[in-house]
């Protein structure tokens, strides 16, 4: 007797490509950039209206676009 | 200034923010939670070798595997989002010492912001406390300015140099003196 799931599938067996990932990545991934897009956007108003320093607010915003652009492309990149 | 505007004459004196010691403290987290899925693959190894029958290749290969990357990679873009926030509060909160009052600003979050005065000649009392070891090694601690006749106060928790915002803070209150009080709005206000 080999060791099995909670759902009874043996472990040895199971498999990723069971779901349906295809369907549910572009789905999660559209979710994740509006919440991205609607945190970027306050965080952006925040730097601009408050920092009372352009050159600051416009290089904090720049550092926020590249570093979580450069993450993203990371995650993205696996989906080749 | 943007939203805080000086009165004629008046000029500022030092921006303040919490030291950057405090800010590298909060940050600490996440630098751990952003590290802890490198953990995982090891974890693996060790829970199919003592399952008997569990496939280690497929075990690995979910790790390695274009979902765990991507699970990974976003999981890093929300530690990043987080570590901004924590930057943007950093930021947004400060002390600004004018040459008529200190403006007191917090940003507790986003859209919740709270911008008080209190003007330095109804300063009674400037206190310093300076606690812990990194805060005598690095040179932060808490600055309180009592004001006279009320219970008002202003506390500043982690200010870098307290001893010296302190000294700053009494120097301007002597220049005040020495002029004869602030000018708010134009007008003269003398310490009665």
């Amino acid at each position: 007797m080999g060791t099995t799931t909670a759902s009874g599938i043996p472990l040895s067996t199971f498999s990723f490509s069971a779901l349906p990932i295809g369907q549910i990545i572009p789905v999660f991934f559209t979710l994740v950039f509006v919440v991205w897009t609607i945190y970027t956007i306050v965080a952006a108003y925040h730097w601009f209206r408050y920092a009372n320093n352009f050159i600051v607010a416009a290089t904090a915003m720049a550092m926020h676009l590249f570093v979580s652009s450069t993450l993203a492309l990371y995650a993205v990149s696996a989906m080749n | 200034m943007g939203e805080v505007e000086l009165e004629p004459g008046e000029k500022v004196t030092k921006a303040v923010r919490k030291h950057w010691f405090v800010l590298l403290i909060e940050l600490l987290p996440l630098i751990v939670l952003a590290w802890l899925p490198t953990l995982f693959v090891p974890f693996l190894l060790f829970v199919t070798k003592a399952i008997q029958h569990a496939d280690q290749v497929a075990a690995l290969s979910l790790a390695f595997s274009p979902l765990g990357r991507m699970v990974y990679g976003l999981w890093l873009v929300m530690l990043w989002s987080a570590a901004f926030n924590t930057l943007t509060r950093w930021y947004l909160n400060e002390w600004i010492i004018t040459t008529n009052r200190i403006i007191e600003i917090h940003q507790y979050g986003y859209f919740s912001r709270e911008v008080s005065s209190l003007l330095l000649i109804r300063i009674q009392d400037v206190n310093t406390n300076v606690d812990g070891l990194f805060g005598t090694l690095l040179g932060y601690g808490q600055l309180e300015v009592q004001s006279a006749g009320t219970e008002e106060h202003f506390i500043m928790e982690d200010a870098p140099d307290p001893a010296g915002l302190r000294d700053l803070i009494m120097r301007e209150i002597t220049a005040l003196h020495g002029t004869g009080g602030a000018v708010v709005g134009g007008v003269s206000v003398t310490n009665l």
